[in-house]
């Protein structure tokens, strides 16, 4: 920082009480923005668009803002679209927007409610899983399902959040929970979960997803650990076939935060249990699987500027069946933040197995067993 | 670490959480140490963070040194 002598970087107002008029006006209201634009390259498989020929089909682009309204009620808002080859097609979305009102608070604790569309915690990454400067990396680990084409079950609910978090002198404690109402499912998530060739197609109904986590972080976040939780059950119907399939998603989360170094690590179990009736035929027939994924990321800063990491990333889809269903990514990466506003990263990923490669990308091609990645991304924040 | 209690990354991280998920407002950031040692000055209760000091700040307090890099200082009112 003194390098370039940059002359002031924050002004943390904490205001206590009564402060001056002027920054509660400015508080009332606050904007932000992002914009990040990827460049793919990639030799075995197609990410993102025809990556194997170079593809720029990869960008995010989102606004939003907080208002307050009252002491204890804001309201919270973000607008985002993101293209990512065949699996994100740049249109706008709600990404959240909801009211939160504070319900008690005191020194050291408080409560709130959110109601309306609002964002998932599960694991460290998922709320803000769009937003090129809150990732650890340009892609995200296996565990956030980031290239199955399922997004939308995950990224963010409608219906009512509570919010309760504790702070120490040495220590902080949150524990959030979601409660979302039945949401109707696209017919293209339905086809990117179980295949183009699949009887199960059109679209589905997600019935009552429960999300709840509890994280915290010991001696000013040196050590931060969450448990995450989701629930909810996938309806399908159309004229050959009923469905239904209770899914549940647990993460365990740990990081540890040094000056020059963060370990960070995740481990995740989904679990689902499937009924499917075809009444054609009297067939009636049950199922259940379980899928791990695990992944320890190091991250080393250079400076205050640049900072070097690496990762691996496991995941095995059938305990009974690991050679056919495992697949790992090793990931170098770098990342250089000139400025607060500006990021540029850039990664290569050595990827063994077919599961983290986007189906939706390679729909009329054999996938590879073997693929090399290499992803570019610019930011830019306000 | 000793009056933030925290690494500045750490801290960047947690603000960044809270803006982009609706929860928070992140920290107002200033272009230069004169406009922050006028806003720590007009704002009681309020905390700046800079990495040189001005010249002629009497009428603030400095808190003490506060960094991972060496030239952080935090000022308070």
């Amino acid at each position: 920082m003194n390098t370039l002598n940059r002359a002031v970087t924050l002004c943390v107002c904490l205001t206590m009480g009564m402060t001056a008029t002027t920054q509660a006006n400015q508080d009332s209201l606050s904007l932000h923005g992002f914009f990040s634009q990827g460049y793919l390259y990639s030799k075995g498989n197609d990410f993102f668009g025809e990556s194997t020929d170079g593809s720029w089909e990869y960008y995010e682009a989102g606004a939003g803002g907080r208002y307050r309204v009252a002491p204890y009620l804001s309201l919270a808002g973000q607008f985002f679209a993101r293209d990512a080859g065949r699996g994100d097609n740049g249109s706008v979305r709600t990404d959240y927007l909801y009211a939160d009102l504070r319900l008690a608070q005191s020194n050291n604790a408080g409560t709130s409610i959110r109601v309306g569309r609002v964002r998932n915690p599960f694991g460290f990454y998922n709320s803000t899983r769009d937003v090129f400067f809150t990732r650890p990396s340009i892609l995200l680990p296996q565990q956030y399902l980031e290239s199955f084409g399922v997004r939308e079950l995950l990224f963010s609910s409608d219906g009512a959040q509570f919010h309760s978090y504790w702070e120490g002198d040495n220590h902080h404690l949150e524990f959030t929970s979601t409660f979302g109402k039945n949401d109707k499912i696209s017919s293209d998530t339905v086809t990117n979960m179980f295949g183009a060739g699949s009887s199960l197609n059109g679209d589905a109904e997600l019935q009552s997803p429960v999300f709840a986590q509890l994280s915290g972080g010991l001696a000013g976040d040196r050590w931060k650990a969450a448990l995450s939780y989701y629930n909810t059950t996938l309806a399908f119907s159309n004229t050959s076939i009923v469905a239904s399939l209770d899914a549940t998603l647990m993460a365990a989360s740990l990081q540890y935060n040094a000056e020059k170094l963060s370990l960070t690590g995740e481990y995740s179990l989904l679990s689902s249990n499937s009924v499917f009736v075809i009444p054609a035929v009297n067939l009636v027939s049950t199922g259940n699987s379980k899928t791990e994924t695990a992944y320890i990321q190091a991250d080393y800063r250079l400076d205050n500027k640049v900072t070097a990491y690496t990762r691996f990333d496991h995941r095995l889809g059938n305990r009974e069946r690991p050679n056919e269903t495992d697949s790992s990514i090793l990931t170098l990466g770098a990342r250089w933040e000139p400025r607060k506003q500006w990021r540029f990263a850039a990664e290569i990923h050595g990827i063994r197995g077919t599961a983290p490669i986007p189906a939706i990308d390679n729909r009329n091609t054999s996938l590879a067993e073997r693929s090399e990645l290499i992803v570019l991304m610019a930011g830019y924040r306000f | 670490m000793q009056y933030l209690k925290t690494f500045p990354y750490v801290l960047n991280r947690q603000w960044d959480q809270l803006t982009f998920t609706g929860s928070g407002v992140a920290p107002t950031e200033v272009a230069t140490t004169y406009r922050l040692y006028e806003m720590v000055r007009s704002t009681p209760g309020s905390i700046g963070y800079v990495n040189r000091l001005p010249g002629n700040m009497n009428d603030i307090k400095l808190v003490g040194q506060d960094s991972t890099f060496d030239t952080e200082r935090t000022i308070r009112f």
